[in-house]
């Protein structure tokens, strides 16, 4: 093949490469307005996840916040938890965050190491109130609601 | 807030702007790049030819018209006409300088086969070539016989509308070097050299235009219509002669046309009006820009704009407000001949790859009907007449039946141009020719149709 | 749902660009080394960048990514027009760049009191612009060119950022005193306007006059309650317009060549008409990178760059660049409205809108959309002094998005604290 044919060719997976690299960020932009979207929309306003711990928040990537929505907010380290967190102690459904009757629950979904509320491990059903600590491992999150 | 409203609208007239930025830049590139890119000022167009050896020019037996060689010296190619001057108004120059024209323009992507995709990995390093319809001998007897007199001849295959010769004088040398070093001259020069006479010069046909005089008589059952010709057409204001004053007494249409009178075509126009001239000369072509015809051509013409009777007497006889090229005025000629159906004339009937393959191919087409068989079998038998009997019997040849008609041409300031327009065999037309001699001053039939009756013989003997 | 935003697929798809572009120049060019060296230094600058922006949580990740492909084409281009002379140098610039980024960033992090030096502002501008009309030396028809000990750059690049901060003083309202006890600073800011545009006038800089111009309206816009100051300020400008097309030379030629570069071609619509046959010639693909023959092109390595970039990759390359500006140009707006603090807020709009005016000008000027008037396209063009005053630009902005974030912070915290007690 002669170079011409060769530098023709590359010179389109040069614009592909661009455009793909468009299109991701336009895929990163949207989903964070989805997320504030959805912040904004179903979830009620200063309702919250605060991660605690600055060495924990490095090693895992944590966000500082995770808003909480109305219906059940799953913590875990599966495809299906709705806040996902790459902690090999923590189970694929951890626990479980959810508005109910005026009242913000959390139950444990049958963890191995447990979820604990104030220090006090959860066996059943609790009902959550604003600066509760959730300690689940050796992650803390303290629960927001203003 | 108010504040991050404005900021919103902001958002607004910035992603305007950029949008239409790129809607322009899409624009642009569809409707304006093509124009741009083949501009004369772009010098990417020359570097192609660095790369690609432009393709060959061959006439319709293959005779080499054109080609490009490389010049070791300078490493490009340069681009070389065998009979330099002869084809100057065909083919046209193409040069870094000044441009291309004609063929060279017009066929530039093909000589250049910048469509064209390779079909191994090699890249094309040469140009397709075109095959013309002219033929060399006709063009280059043509040529002699206009002998160094400014004019033009024009030679069409009627059936198919197929060019044969196309010769304008005065003529240039297309060779880009010489092109370069004497243009101004060539510019300067008063007989405007670069003038292709025979497609865009614009001429009044003169009493020629008494074919299409005639066919409307025809149409309009005026045919057996007698004249009492005094030799001179006086009516509003216009005083018309005869070629000569001569006044021919008592005549009938085909005698009158025969002679060429000018008082029997006045008189037939003037009755006609300018509705009729001016519709029935719109059908043979007159006013219709000839498109993508193979080279430019200026468009034949009557300015319609309030014509009264005295206009439509004077273009009946080919003057006043009519104005036509010598290609024209074939083209009309060959439309009679052909029992009335014009073809769309063309030069190139072949363009081929490099290794032989036709890549495209060029086919008779009709143009136009300007007129019924019947009418035009009636004019047929008026052109034989004016050849056998008439002011064209030097365009006689023996053994064959030339059909055709005389026109000498009058303009404000300078001589008469000779006209003579015919075509032959008159049972089986083969040839339909067109003869102007620029402000000759002689008659269309001592001067023009001797020229006309040798191109003929010449075409029909080879 | 509320997974980590995946900064990897644009990351690695830049680095991936800058792999084939490199390796790709390097064989098409006979295995010349110093592509590589150029390639090398690039994604070495790059990831540094990156990995320091993620080091030091400095928020905001778009920017970069976003302003560093435009750096990757502008360099890949610069490097087939000529690798001495631009390539090599332009690597040099953008570490200068990446540099002016970070000291932007910490400086105007850690200092709030910005608000409050507007007369410092309007002073080193004015000092800046007559340093130049003294010593400055002419090149291409502006004098706006100044050389310190063999090392050159363009003052009125840097006039840009100190002319934003001052008008932020008065927009962010933080300016409320009248001068000498009398003058409203909203006038003060105007005359300012008019004394930087004038300097630019006598520096033959029209490009940057239009920039700070419309800059300058558009501020209006957003912040002026009543809109007839804008309008008058419009106006005014119209008939000083008007009045310079009649007697000014310069500007005839501009828009005449604007009109009918084919009527002069050789000379005064040279440029433009070089322009349009370089982005006529490559079509939707272009001709490939090294294929085009840029060399015809006028400066094309600074403000017809884009040309080239149309040339060699096509208008749909051409798309790519306004695309990644739209992109980078809505996350500073997004930056903007978010803003708390109404300075920053003035800051981040001016510094947006310039980006979008510069950008929208120079490219519009050579498609021949609107007049042409020199300016750099930033990031992309080759120039010292733009890509430092662009990185600065955009240090700035990350300053400001990292601010804003760590007040909502601290503010929740004082919040969720007092709820817990």
């Amino acid at each position: 093949m002669s170079i011409s044919m060769i530098s023709t060719v590359l010179s389109y997976v040069f614009t592909v490469v661009i455009y793909l690299f468009i299109f991701s960020v336009i895929k990163l932009i949207y989903m964070d307005i989805k997320r504030t979207r959805l912040g904004d929309a179903e979830a009620p306003p200063g309702v919250y996840l605060r991660s605690m711990g600055k060495k924990t928040i490095d090693k895992y990537h944590l966000e500082r916040r995770y808003p909480l929505l109305v219906e059940p907010n799953v913590i875990g380290r599966g495809k299906k938890a709705t806040i996902r967190i790459d902690d090999s102690f923590l189970s694929l459904a951890h626990c479980q965050i959810w508005y109910e009757d005026g009242e913000w629950r959390l139950e444990d979904l049958g963890s191995k190491n447990g979820t604990y509320v104030n220090d006090i491990l959860v066996d059943e059903e609790v009902l959550l109130d604003s600066g509760d600590i959730i300690s689940v491992c050796d992650l803390e999150f303290q629960f927001i609601n203003k | 807030m108010n504040i991050n409203k404005r900021i919103i609208h902001l958002l607004i007239v910035v992603c305007v702007m950029f949008l239409s930025l790129i809607t322009y830049l899409l624009y642009f590139n569809m409707f304006k790049s093509e124009e741009l890119a083949t501009n004369p000022y772009n010098m990417r167009q020359w570097e192609n030819e660095l790369d690609i050896k432009r393709g060959n020019i061959y006439d319709r037996n293959g005779t080499l018209l054109a080609e490009s060689v490389m010049d070791e010296q300078s490493g490009v190619h340069l681009r070389r006409y065998p009979y330099r001057n002869l084809y100057s108004h065909i083919i046209g120059y193409t040069s870094s300088v000044y441009g291309k024209t004609q063929l060279e323009k017009k066929y530039d992507r093909q000589l250049l086969a910048k469509d064209g995709i390779s079909l191994s990995f090699e890249p094309i390093k040469k140009g397709y070539d075109l095959r013309l319809t002219l033929d060399h001998n006709l063009q280059s007897y043509a040529h002699d016989q206009l002998s160094g007199k400014n004019g033009a001849i024009v030679a069409l295959d009627p059936n198919t509308g197929e060019m044969l010769a196309c010769v304008s004088y005065p003529d240039f040398d297309p060779t880009s070097e010489v092109l370069e070093s004497e243009w101004n001259n060539i510019v300067e020069t008063e007989s405007s050299p670069l003038l292709a006479r025979a497609t865009q010069g614009l001429y009044p046909p003169g009493s020629t235009y008494k074919i299409v005089t005639a066919a409307a008589a025809y149409e309009n059952d005026l045919e057996n219509e007698e004249f009492n010709d005094t030799g001179k057409f006086e009516e509003k204001g216009i005083t018309v002669e005869n070629y000569g004053k001569q006044a021919h007494g008592k005549i009938d249409l085909p005698r009158a046309f025969a002679v060429s009178s000018n008082f029997a075509f006045c008189t037939l126009g003037y009755e006609m009006g300018p509705d009729v001239m001016l519709e029935i000369s719109e059908r043979f072509g007159i006013n219709k820009p000839l498109t993508d015809f193979d080279i430019e051509t200026s468009t034949s013409s009557i300015d319609g704009r309030s014509l009264n009777n005295a206009d439509a007497a004077l273009i009946a006889m080919g003057q006043g407000k009519l104005l036509t090229t010598p290609l024209q005025m074939a083209m009309i000629t060959s439309a009679v001949a052909n029992d009335g159906v014009m073809m769309k004339p063309y030069i190139v009937s072949k363009v081929t790859s490099s290794s032989g393959v036709a890549v495209e191919t060029h086919s008779p087409q009709i143009l136009y009907r300007p007129i019924e068989a019947g009418c035009a079998n009636y004019v047929q038998g008026l052109m034989e007449e004016v050849v056998e009997s008439g002011s064209g019997t030097s365009a006689q040849i023996s053994g064959i039946k030339v059909a055709g008609k005389t026109g000498t041409s009058e303009n404000e300031k300078e001589k008469d141009h000779a006209w003579f327009v015919g075509y032959a065999p008159a049972d089986n037309p083969q040839i339909a020719v067109a003869v102007i001699l620029e402000n000759d001053g002689s008659s269309g039939g001592t001067a023009a149709a001797p020229i006309a009756r040798n191109v003929i013989k010449k075409y029909l003997s080879d | 749902m509320f997974k980590k935003v995946n900064f990897k697929v644009p990351a690695y798809l830049l680095l991936l660009m800058n792999i084939l572009g490199f390796l790709f120049m390097y064989f098409n060019n006979g295995s010349d080394r110093r592509i590589l060296y150029v390639g090398g230094g690039l994604m070495g600058l790059m990831v540094v960048i990156y990995a320091l922006i993620i080091i030091l949580h400095m928020g905001e990740k778009f920017l970069i990514l976003i302003a560093n492909m435009l750096v990757t084409i502008g360099v890949l281009e610069l490097c087939r027009i000529d690798i001495t002379k631009f390539g090599m140098t332009q690597i040099v610039w953008i570490a200068l760049g990446g540099a002016a980024f970070f000291a932007a960033y910490v400086v105007y992090y850690n200092i709030r009191f910005w608000n409050k030096l507007w007369y410092l502002y309007l002073g080193g501008g004015c000092i800046l612009f007559l340093l130049t009309l003294v010593f400055g030396n002419t090149v291409g028809g502006a004098r706006n060119w100044l050389s310190i000990g063999g090392f050159t750059f363009q003052p009125s690049e840097i006039t840009k950022i100190l002319y934003i901060m001052f008008l932020a003083c008065y927009f962010s309202g933080s300016w409320h005193h009248d001068l000498f006890g009398r003058i409203n600073p909203k006038y003060v800011t105007a005359l300012g306007t008019y004394l930087f545009i004038g300097f630019l006038v006598l520096q033959r800089d029209w490009g940057t006059v239009l920039v700070l111009f419309i800059l300058y309206v558009m501020m209006l816009y957003a912040y002026e309650d009543k809109p007839w100051f804008m309008l008058f300020n419009i106006a005014m400008t119209a008939v000083v317009g008007l009045l310079g097309y009649k007697f000014m030379y310069h500007i005839q030629v501009r828009v005449h060549s604007w009109l009918n570069p084919w009527a002069d071609i050789s000379n005064t619509g040279y440029q433009i008409a070089q322009s349009l046959f370089a982005i006529a010639s490559g079509g939707y693909f272009g001709a490939g990178l090294g294929n085009g023959s840029v060399k015809y092109i006028p400066e094309v390595h600074s403000d017809f760059i884009f040309s080239a970039v149309c040339e060699e990759m096509g208008v749909f390359g051409g798309t790519a660049i306004i695309l990644l500006y739209l992109l980078l140009i809505y996350r500073c707006f997004k930056i903007t409205y978010n803003a708390k603090n109404p300075y920053n807020k003035a800051v981040g709009l001016g510094l947006t809108l310039i980006l979008a005016i510069q950008m929208f000008i120079i490219i519009g000027g050579v498609t021949k959309f609107i007049p042409l008037t020199g300016i750099t396209l930033p990031f992309v063009s080759y120039g010292g002094t733009s890509i430092v005053v662009s990185f600065a630009m955009l240090g700035i902005m990350q300053a400001i998005s990292k601010q804003e974030e760590r007040a909502e912070e601290t503010e929740a915290e004082i919040e969720s604290e007092g709820d817990a007690l």
